[in-house]
């Protein structure tokens, strides 16, 4: 697979900075730590995490329900700001950013994929590919042109006048990540991407990801299956908000292709 | 560019799926915007009015009236002063009664003769202009005589079917029209016209007088030449007195003058509460808009983007709201304005200082009334927002403490209204404005009634009237964007409570309970409103009034339960619906 509709790259966004990126890490996370106060009692959200993401890596983040997984993630992509540690993404330190700069660089080299989809109800699967676009100041024109290329990557060129309401689980996923691609991030973050889905859906976009582990497109997925984990290339484990294993399994390509039912 | 569409897309889309909303803010900011715009455009449209008619009529500058038998001197004298452009032939009248069904008026009737005069030629609005036997109205007059073409009038002792109506502005409309009256006080009046031999011939016993209609080369030096060129030379020996055109605008604009702050007082109480109509509109759409910012944030917008995306609906129709409200007010102006249609009265466009501030009260009443939720939504979280778009409420000990033995209903109905305390006032705020219309309508009737009894004027019988029209006016507008704001108060109170409403049905309060809580939240300040609103109604009438007769403390006694009836009707009916929901269903609902 190739990467269509390239377009001019600006700030953070994967084309504009590629010699940058190579030079180091996408995204580190040195001595990250998130604190959440509940009641008279604080909750240790993440501890301590190091982390270095290279480009072009597939990395998954696993463990149980509340061990940190979601707020690790969302400390890497600028929506919450750790208590103690520093997030580089493409060379920049992000973490000390106002408000304004991070709505920036999510905008241009970060894409999200939510387990609930967040797609906007009144508007079309088109539309929805084209809001980061029209957001970061494209014209129409261009971001139509985008979202037309992405909708058809992800399979669903013929349903993008369709509202999300009339999309299954699977093709509403698939909708957000084009979405999540449409202004070419540095690093795209799934949360959970195939919890809310159905076998079938979830081979769909493992299959998605897979073809963009191809384009050299970094992920970072945080799941609790550990089938979709093994399709990485690299696994982390998080327990009590610290990481507890950091393993990088070799077979990650064919768990993918005897999941997709690729290989025997 | 992009931004624009994206904003475009947004607000039709929204509009589109939730039309009701949309109605509910443009009536609620509309009928604001309606009444300011009639209380700043009255006074243009009797201006506008008068001179509109003056030039169809070649309205005089200055009408002399003289008791003058024989007026050809003094028109002669006149007509050699310095200033004047034209003068008209002397016009005899007289001051007399006229009868028509069943009603007894002032009139003065005036001689004319069939070709037009040199100046003042009343424009004939139906029927036909004077003729042996048959008498023409002025429109205004004809009006509150309730008389047609075709109908008959009694002047004096004689009987004239009314072979027309006209206008014109050679004095005030009814009830100043009454020129043919001489030296001391005047009863005012209407005008009536009729050949000059018919005019003569019903005078009778009655003394005549004359009109003088002058065209000035300077219409605007009026007053300078009353007093300097019109000696007592040029009057003569007999008494003359002058109008200038300027003073017939005036006595056309008393009557607003004595509305005026029931329009300006209504237009604050309407827009207090379209406040209310707003902030229970941001309050219902609050989680969507949570959402809906928590989404755009992930997907890279600055706290600033949002901010706009989200005002931007609300700006729209604030401007959709007030076109439509100039509108109907600059439509509506003319007939309160002119009441009695005495003037050629067309709703023209409204002057740039009306549209600049009809819409800066929209803009301020929306962004009053959305802002803070929506600086709140641009403010939160997006990680919780997108996790969870309900809006937490906060812990209060103390009242939790103090309402803890409360029977149930009573004490979901105190929690949800502290809970949101700010929309608690707001609603009291909103009865509040509805009582103090009330009361003032209930009181002015009552004072109306102790006037009419001490005995009133032709001008306060039509200034009552006006008044009379004017205050039930507002006080419907009132009432039906209080009726609004209580079931869209409720409703919103129901959405926002849902999750919590639901889990106290799980624990087994029945619809009844949740219903009668809801109703408690709505009623605990409705009572606060009406306490405040009745005073406020009686102190703001007694001082814009010269009558002030206050209700029976029993009428009182009956309105106040009366609105707190219709408040828990109306609450009751959207937490009704909220109950027929499965509990179940709505604790898994998502954002509403």
């Amino acid at each position: 697979m190739t990467v269509r509709g390239g377009r001019r790259g600006r700030g953070l966004s994967r084309r504009g900075d590629r010699g940058d990126v190579a030079a180091g890490p996408v995204l580190r996370a040195v001595g990250l730590s998130r604190v959440y106060q509940q009641g008279d009692s604080t909750v240790l959200a993440v501890d301590r995490v190091d982390l270095d993401v290279p480009s072009g890596q597939t990395l998954a983040v696993t463990g149980p329900s509340g061990c940190g997984k979601s707020t690790l993630l969302h400390l890497l992509g600028g929506l919450d700001r750790p208590d103690e540690g520093e997030v580089w993404l493409g060379g920049q330190r992000i973490d000390l950013l106002g408000e304004r700069a991070l709505a920036r660089l999510r905008r241009r080299a970060v894409g999200f994929v939510h387990q609930d989809f967040h797609l906007m109800d009144e508007l079309t699967a088109a539309e929805n590919v084209e809001l980061p676009a029209l957001l970061a100041g494209d014209s129409p024109r261009t971001a139509r042109r985008r979202a037309a290329a992405l909708l058809d990557r992800v399979g669903l060129a013929d349903r993008g006048r369709h509202l999300p309401s009339r999309l299954s689980g699977g093709q509403r996923q698939r909708v957000a990540i084009a979405r999540a691609l449409v202004n070419e991030p540095l690093v795209v973050l799934a949360d959970e991407p195939t919890g809310n889905l159905d076998t079938t859906a979830t081979h769909d976009v493992l299959r998605l990801f897979a073809e963009l582990r191809g384009t050299g497109q970094t992920l970072v997925l945080v799941t609790h299956d550990e089938r979709v984990a093994a399709t990485a290339d690299r696994l982390i484990s998080l327990r009590d908000g610290a990481t507890s294993e950091d393993t990088s399994p070799a077979s990650g390509g064919s768990q993918l292709g005897a999941l997709l039912g690729w290989e025997e | 560019m992009g931004r624009l569409l994206l904003v475009w897309r947004l607000v039709t889309r929204d509009l589109r799926r939730r039309p009701g909303e949309a109605v509910v803010f443009l009536v609620a900011v509309t009928a604001a915007t309606a009444s300011l715009t009639l209380g700043m455009t009255t006074d243009n449209a009797v201006a506008a009015g008068y001179l509109k008619t003056r030039e169809a009529t070649a309205g005089p500058d200055i009408t002399a009236v003289t008791t003058d038998p024989d007026p050809a001197a003094l028109a002669r004298r006149i007509a050699h002063a310095p200033g004047v452009d034209t003068v008209a032939d002397p016009v005899p009248g007289f001051s007399t009664t006229v009868r028509a069904h069943g009603r007894t008026e002032h009139t003065a009737v005036e001689g004319r003769e069939r070709t037009p005069s040199a100046v003042d030629r009343p424009l004939v609005t139906s029927g036909t202009w004077v003729r042996d036997g048959g008498a023409v109205v002025e429109r205004g007059f004809a009006q509150a005589l309730g008389v047609r073409v075709g109908d008959r009038v009694t002047i004096g002792e004689r009987r004239y079917p009314v072979v027309g109506t006209a206008i014109s502005a050679a004095t005030a409309v009814y009830p100043w029209g009454n020129w043919a009256e001489g030296p001391g006080p005047s009863d005012g009046g209407g005008r009536i016209w009729l050949t000059t031999d018919d005019a003569r011939a019903a005078a009778g016993a009655e003394s005549v007088l004359h009109l003088l209609n002058i065209k000035l080369s300077d219409p605007d030096a009026t007053s300078r030449w009353q007093h300097t060129v019109l000696t007592d030379d040029i009057r003569g020996r007999y008494w003359v007195n002058t109008h200038a055109w300027q003073t017939f605008v005036d006595g056309d604009t008393r009557l607003l003058r004595a509305v005026r702050p029931t329009l300006v007082i209504g237009g604050w109480l309407l827009a207090a509460a379209a406040l209310v109509t707003l902030a229970s509109f941001a309050a219902v759409r609050a989680p969507r808009d949570h959402r809906r910012a928590a989404l755009f944030k992930a997907v890279g917008a600055t706290p600033r983007t949002v901010a706009a995306l989200l005002l931007a609906q609300y700006l729209l129709l604030a401007v959709a709201a007030t076109a439509a409200g100039v509108t109907a007010g600059c439509l509506t102006a003319p007939a309160l304005a002119d009441p009695g249609a005495g003037l050629l009265n067309e709703a023209g466009p409204p002057a740039t200082g009306i549209v600049v501030a009809a819409t800066l009260l929209a803009v301020l009443v929306a962004l009053a009334g959305t802002l803070g939720p929506v600086l709140r939504t641009v403010r939160s979280g997006t990680v919780d927002s997108l996790a969870d778009p309900a809006h937490l409420s906060p812990h209060r000990p103390r009242s939790a403490a103090l309402t803890a033995h409360l029977p149930p209903a009573l004490l979901i109905g105190v929690r949800l209204i502290a809970r949101r305390p700010g929309r608690a006032v707001l609603s009291a705020v909103g009865t509040a404005a509805t009582t103090v219309m009330v009361t003032g309508l209930l009181t002015f009737r009552v004072s109306l009634e102790a006037e009419t009894a001490r005995g009133t004027s032709t001008f306060e019988d039509s200034r009552n009237a006006l008044t009379g029209q004017v205050m039930l006016g507002v006080t419907v507008a009132l009432v039906t964007l209080s009726v609004l704001n209580a079931v869209f108060v409720s409703w919103s109170t129901a959405v926002q409570a849902r999750r919590a409403l639901a889990v106290t049905r799980t624990l087994g309060a029945t619809p009844g309970q949740v219903v009668a809580a809801l109703c408690t939240a709505q009623l605990l300040p409705a009572v606060g409103g009406i306490a405040v609103g009745i005073p406020l109604g009686l102190g703001l009438f007694a001082l814009f009034s010269a009558v002030v007769v206050i209700p029976p403390v029993s009428w009182f006694a009956a309105a106040a339960p009366a609105v707190l009836l219709a408040v828990a009707a109306l609450a009751a009916l959207p937490a009704w619906l909220h109950t027929r929901s499965p509990a179940g269903r709505l604790l898994d609902a998502g954002p509403a």
